[in-house]
């Protein structure tokens, strides 16, 4: 059968009514039409269903993060995560361990810490003894400034020697933490 | 970087971190752009079964090559350039080594479960049926719209023609497609009479 001029013209619409990119007037022409003839409203069936099948296909697509995570496996950038992980618990406990070193040691010399448990002391005390070479040094040290400058020091060569190794462990974990930021 | 912030960050933020080694903004950018690059493998080579690891095999490139992007051209049509080139390289090399496109490994099955993997599976016939009738100019043009998500503007930028271009060559393509459903929907009454009269 042949189709009218108006059918003609309303296929041509169509395309364009579905995308909802014509006047009103045109769009209001081609939804009279379609409800009034079965071969134009066959047509519009059609392209509607075009649009479902076209619509679906980001269905067909993997999910981005799974492409994005499978990605970072093979490049490797996942495990350099693990790797940053467990170099941040190295450097947080590199911290935690410079401030107990300080502490311990300041224990052990002085007695004014009257809450701390005897084991804990005798920790210190071992601690004391291992460090006395280092306060002897550091003592030396202190005595050869003060030949230098011919002024006496007064400060506790117990203190700059925790002092020392609490300032080595806070460089080491500022270390950890630049090698960290150059992984990210 | 936290999450968050990754989300609302621009394409040359998220490139300028990963050049410094940050692989989260890296797994952002292929978050985004995966639309992009499946629609530029799938305009070359087809419904092709190792879609998936030529996708990945693109993004591992971009990272390599990432230094090399000096942000002159959006990051979207440097993307689309780069997963265009490995594409015919992919199907030149195929060519050569006469790889049947069925015997490719397939990755995507390995990421989906079976009843997924199959509904996937017959979506994309249906697709398929309808975009081997439009040449690949025009195929290349749908996918970007419907696959990548991309708008009339965005499509015009990254294949550099103009938009009106852009919107004649949707509505030539939907024209043909329209067809294509109305060819098959009536080969399927004949065949349900034919059925019915035995």
């Amino acid at each position: 059968m042949k189709r009218s001029t108006d059918c003609e013209r309303i296929e041509k619409l169509l395309p364009l009514f579905i995308e909802d990119d014509l006047p009103d007037a045109d769009s209001a022409a081609v939804s009279a039409h379609i409800s009034g003839c079965a071969e134009c409203r066959r047509s519009f069936e059609s392209y509607i269903k075009l649009e479902e099948t076209l619509g679906s296909m980001p269905e067909i697509l993997p999910d981005p993060r799974v492409v994005s995570s499978a990605v970072s496996i093979r490049l490797g950038l996942e495990r350099k995560t693990g790797i940053a992980l467990i170099l941040r618990r190295i450097s947080l406990v590199s911290i935690f361990g410079a401030v107990s070193a300080a502490v311990i040691i300041l224990a052990g010399r002085f007695d004014y810490v009257p809450t701390l448990t005897s084991w804990l002391k005798s920790f210190a005390d071992s601690a004391s003894s291992a460090m006395d070479r280092w306060a002897t040094a550091s003592g030396q040290f202190l005595s050869g400034l003060s030949g230098l400058f011919e002024t006496p020091l007064s400060v506790d060569p117990w203190i700059l020697a925790a002092g020392l190794i609490g300032f080595g462990l806070l460089i080491f974990s500022a270390g950890i933490a630049a090698a960290l930021r150059s992984m990210r | 970087m936290e999450e968050h912030l990754l989300r609302g960050a621009t394409d040359h933020d998220l490139v300028e971190k990963a050049k410094s080694g940050d692989g989260k903004a890296f797994g952002k950018i292929v978050e985004r752009h995966t639309g992009i690059v499946y629609a530029a493998a799938r305009s070359v080579l087809g419904n092709s079964s190792d879609i998936d690891d030529t996708v990945q095999e693109v993004f591992i490139r971009i990272y390599l090559g990432l230094h090399s992007f000096t942000g002159r051209s959006a990051l979207s049509t440097w993307i689309w350039s780069v997963a265009r080139n490995h594409a015919i390289n992919t199907l030149a090399k195929r060519r050569e080594d006469h790889i049947p496109l069925e015997s490719a490994p397939e990755i995507a099955s390995r990421m989906r479960g079976p009843d997924e993997e199959l509904a996937r599976r017959t979506a994309a016939e249906d697709i398929e049926h309808l975009l081997s009738g439009l040449d690949e100019e025009y195929r290349q043009v749908v996918e970007l719209r419907y696959l990548a998500g991309k708008k009339y503007r965005e499509i015009a930028q990254l294949l550099e023609m103009p938009e009106g271009t852009v919107k004649t060559m949707i509505h030539r393509a939907r024209i043909k497609m329209k067809k294509m459903i109305e060819e098959r929907d009536s080969t399927k009454g004949n065949g349900n009479e034919a059925i019915n009269g035995l």
